[in-house]
């Protein structure tokens, strides 16, 4: 439907997934069903931290429609391993079970003591309210400051103090201590990271079925080849017998990384009773047991010489892990918060040291950015409260402290290598864009309306990150469309569209020929998967092996075809060209005259290396002192993503992604009350932004192409998460800095500043 | 048990439900028509979005039963054909204006029925305000209510306003 101006690199190409979307033919797990299904409900944990004394079952077995009823105790007693993986990376770490189903006691509300299976939906959920469980509750602890204080509860006995784990990062003790005492001046600062419900809109949902010793999980994640894994050893399966399916997701953020503990039990009951099994999670039942994210409380020096050039970074966190470990929760804070922290500033020296802690509440993992939005925030507060203590405009103390283009390649002081980038450049154009000359004028208006006005500035540097490989396979199918299998997992980013428009360029395949294969392990043997920004670095060198494969080995068959020597043909602009002729042939026609199979190629690689997205975000807000309540009157982001394959597609990851941290900002709240019941438990009362949350995002590409890998390109889906809180804050702080408020916390609610502005004054 | 029958994309349906059954749990189960979303439990989300008697409606908040008669309109029926798309859809490609695409059915219905309550007079900020109960964790809306204004623009000028919900 003419859509497809010029189908190739650097092309605003229009989604080719966005059909099936359009019209309702798109097809999510909860879409599949499956003949003969029955249907899982999760009993969980009213209580935050209990006892379970007893749980009888007998009542629920004999309910209408009732199939099965298993405990954590009825899991094992089958044959499951009853214990959720999780990775260490701190060098000091407790090491407690994290199980599938409750085994004894309960740590937060929402874990899952039971599963009830029945014939339909309903009647699994009238079954639910008939088991009968006997907890002895005991105290809870829902926040950082109350878990680390003496004698707070112990969410585990092996914890003491209710520290999960101690990291520290490179930097050295002596060093810094000599820095800090050697500075003119250190400028300290304590912050809050918040706590936030991740909320992809298509709900976790998976449906399990076995055909003879086949076990086959059709479920959403951001790659299932690591379930696969785990559901083999689990459930005790021969590798070859699972398969995980992973059809569209309705976004994942993060939050669809990890396995969850339903994704092994509704295979788990599908053997039991020999029916499909289907479980989708309720909004509430999601928002009480998606991991979630941030929750960080950071105390942070900043040490300057006399010219105000900073010396050091030194940085104390504590990371909420919520109850127990989930699969990368120690990385998070540490490692990949720790990669970024020196951010785009010329820093000698850092030292980084992390806490985790547990407390009685939902476990905390990936969210959009997992580390470096928590690092850039940090950061980029810093450095204006370091400009405001040492009377400089945060824009020149960032612009003094730079790392420049002729440092490049650079080192930081947390041993990451920047390939390039032009700071000072993209922020005097973004400066330009909001128009930085004319504010003042602006603010003289506002303040003729009672409202304070101001702009903040973020500099925000990315690290994209993930698994070093990743594959691709080519075969022409006999309908003559070129098939390529992904190890990466779309959830919503336009893969499909991107990924053919790699190809066509290699090959000179027809769009419409081209057919992206993903989210099944029996096709992909491996897979990656999409998280830290990766999936079009990994996946694109990839397929433009398998394009160099695949025409390699045609040639020999264009040759005889067209009656020359390999050497005479070359292959460019889509075809093999005989040299010296105006003979051509094309790909497709040569593989339609070729038995089937005859072109099949298989490329892999290792060489997937971070790249450093970079950009400046500046908001521009207005604060009414009177009500609390911030209004976001201009948002401006200049980005240097390298080289773009699709400018639209990356526009729009771009709006995603600070609307996000927007909502980090300005209005995410996740509360607990001090029993560990979840307050903000609907969308009733947690906030996530609305369409009339911003008016515009001006965007700016301003692209300096990667030297880390062969296309250039860097990596654009978190970028604009990690940049907008910092943004959007420091013009809060801006704004309200004459009413000398003090360090003003996300999230910025007109209840929370309101209360602030009032505190002071 | 009652017996129901509606119009369902211009097809008679007929069936029997349970007293309790949501309008939404019919389409999707008994219709098989899974275009239109559940994403909430709270009628917040606004991805069960439907157009009943030509308005749009969260069909999370009212039961099968209550739409006895009705014509109801789903996102799989919204296009004039199937090889044409409706100008709604037609411009949340245009523009960009889904990611994921798990939020997309609900906004479109409920775009479709904004432009008709406005006759195709529609500016960024009330498109903004009225699309209060449609979530998306995505795009960030930006695109969203650029397509909304789009289509808004081409079905006013080729008078299409007055039929956006039939």
């Amino acid at each position: 439907m003419g859509i497809v101006e010029k189908f190739s690199t650097g092309a605003s190409v229009r989604r080719l997934e966005d059909e099936r979307f359009v019209t309702g033919q798109g097809q999510y797990t909860d879409d599949v069903n499956i003949d003969g299904q029955v249907y899982m409900v999760v009993v969980r944990s009213p209580f935050a931290h209990a006892i379970i004394k007893s749980i009888n079952t007998d009542d629920v077995k004999d309910a209408d429609g009732v199939l099965g009823v298993y405990t954590g105790a009825d899991f094992v007693a089958a044959g499951g391993a009853n214990k959720m993986p999780y990775a260490i990376v701190g060098q000091e770490s407790a090491k407690p079970d994290r199980t599938i189903l409750a085994d004894g006691r309960v740590r937060f509300a929402g874990e899952p003591v039971a599963i009830i299976v029945a014939e339909t939906q309903a009647q699994a959920e009238e079954a639910s309210e008939l088991i009968d469980v006997d907890y002895d509750i005991l105290d809870a602890v829902t926040d950082i400051e109350s878990a680390i204080a003496p004698d707070a509860p112990l969410v585990h006995d092996d914890a003491p103090g209710n520290i999960a784990f101690r990291w520290r990062g490179q930097g050295d003790d002596a060093q810094m201590e000599q820095i800090l005492s050697e500075a003119e001046t250190v400028v300290e600062m304590r912050l809050e990271n918040n706590r936030v419900i991740v909320v992809a809109m298509e709900p976790r949902a998976a449906v399990a079925h076995m055909d003879g010793d086949k076990l086959t999980v059709i479920t959403s994640t951001q790659g299932g080849w690591a379930l696969k894994d785990r559901l083999s050893a689990c459930l005790g399966l021969e590798k070859e017998n699972v398969r995980v399916v992973t059809p569209d997701v309705g976004g994942g953020f993060g939050m669809k990384a990890f396995t969850y503990p339903e994704q092994y039990l509704a295979p788990f009951a599908a053997i039991q009773l020999g029916r499909p099994v289907k479980w989708l999670a309720g909004r509430g039942e999601s928002m009480l047991s998606d991991n979630m994210g941030r929750d960080h409380i950071s105390n942070a020096k900043l040490a300057l010489d006399k010219d105000h050039r900073i010396t050091g970074i030194d940085i104390h966190s504590y990371a909420g892990m919520g109850a127990y470990f989930s699969q990368f929760a120690q990385g998070i804070p540490t490692m990949l918060q720790e990669k970024i922290l020196p951010g785009v500033y010329d820093i000698p020296a850092s030292r980084f040291r992390v806490d985790g802690v547990f407390t009685n509440s939902t476990q905390i993992d990936a969210y959009r950015g997992a580390g470096r939005p928590e690092g850039i925030y940090l950061l980029e507060r810093l450095m204006d409260v370091a400009a405001k203590h040492v009377g400089m405009d945060p824009i020149e103390f960032r612009s003094l402290n730079f790392i420049r283009p002729e440092q490049m390649p650079y080192k930081t002081a947390v041993g990451l290598t920047y390939d390039v980038g032009e700071f000072e450049k993209l922020m005097r154009a973004a400066l330009v864009k909001a128009d930085y000359d004319g504010l003042a004028k602006r603010q003289a208006a506002s303040a003729a309306k009672g409202l304070r006005r101001d702009m903040g500035l973020c500099y925000y540097v990315e690290c994209t990150l993930g698994a070093p490989h990743e594959d691709s396979t080519f075969t022409f199918n006999p309908t003559g469309q070129l098939e390529v299998t992904v190890g990466t997992q779309s959830n919503g980013q336009g893969h499909e569209t991107v990924y053919a428009q790699v190809v066509h360029e290699q090959t000179g395949v027809p769009i419409e020929d081209i057919v992206i294969v993903q989210g099944d392990t029996d096709r992909i043997k491996n897979g990656g998967g999409t998280g830290g920004s990766r999936s079009l670095i990994a996946q694109a060198i990839a397929m433009r092996a398998a394009a160099r494969a695949l025409i390699e080995k045609a040639q020999d068959h264009a040759a005889e075809k067209l009656e020359c020597a390999p050497e005479d043909l070359s292959f460019d602009d889509g075809a093999f060209r005989v040299s010296g002729t105006d003979i051509s042939l094309d790909l497709k026609t040569l593989a339609g005259g070729l038995p089937q199979g005859t072109l099949d190629v298989e490329a892999g690689h290792d060489d997937y290396t971070s790249t450093f997205p970079n950009g400046c975000h500046i908001a521009e807000v207005e604060v009414d002192e009177e009500t609390g309540v911030v209004t976001l009157e201009n948002y401006v982001v200049v980005d240097d993503f390298g080289l773009l394959y699709n400018p639209l597609v990356v526009q729009g990851q771009v709006h995603g992604g600070i609307v996000q941290g927007l909502g980090q900002a300005l209005m995410e709240r996740t509360v607990y009350d001090e029993t560990g019941q979840l307050l903000t438990g609907s969308f009733m009362d947690y906030t996530v932004p609305r369409a009339d949350t911003i008016s515009d995002i001006d965007f700016t590409h301003m692209g300096v192409k990667s030297l880390n890998n062969e296309m250039g390109i860097k990596g654009c889906g978190e970028a604009g998460t990690v940049g907008a809180c910092a943004a959007v804050m420091n013009a809060i702080q801006r704004a309200l800095d004459p009413l000398d408020v003090g360090f003003v916390d996300m999230p910025a609610t007109p209840d929370r500043l309101w209360r602030q502005i009032r505190a002071a004054s | 048990m009652t017996q129901i029958s509606m119009t369902v994309n211009g097809k008679a349906v007929s069936a029997d439900v349970e007293d309790r059954t949501l309008l939404v749990s019919f389409i999707r189960e008994h219709l098989g028509l899974t275009g239109t979303h559940v994403g909430c439990e709270t009628s917040q989300c606004g991805a069960c979005t439907v157009h009943v008697d030509g308005q749009a409606m969260k069909s999370c908040s009212m039961l099968a039963v209550m739409a006895q008669g009705a014509e109801i309109t789903t996102i799989e029926g919204l296009a004039p054909s199937a090889d044409t798309l409706h100008p709604v859809q037609e411009a949340f490609r245009e523009h960009h204006g889904l990611q994921c695409g798990f939020c997309t059915p609900g906004m479109i219905m409920s775009a479709a029925d904004m432009i008709r309550r406005y006759e195709g007079k529609l500016d960024e900020k009330t498109i903004r305000e009225q699309l209060e109960g449609n979530l998306c964790r995505c795009t960030g809306y930006h695109n969203i209510v650029k397509a909304i204004e789009a289509a808004a623009e081409t079905m006013a000028q080729s008078g299409e306003t007055q039929t956006a919900s039939a």
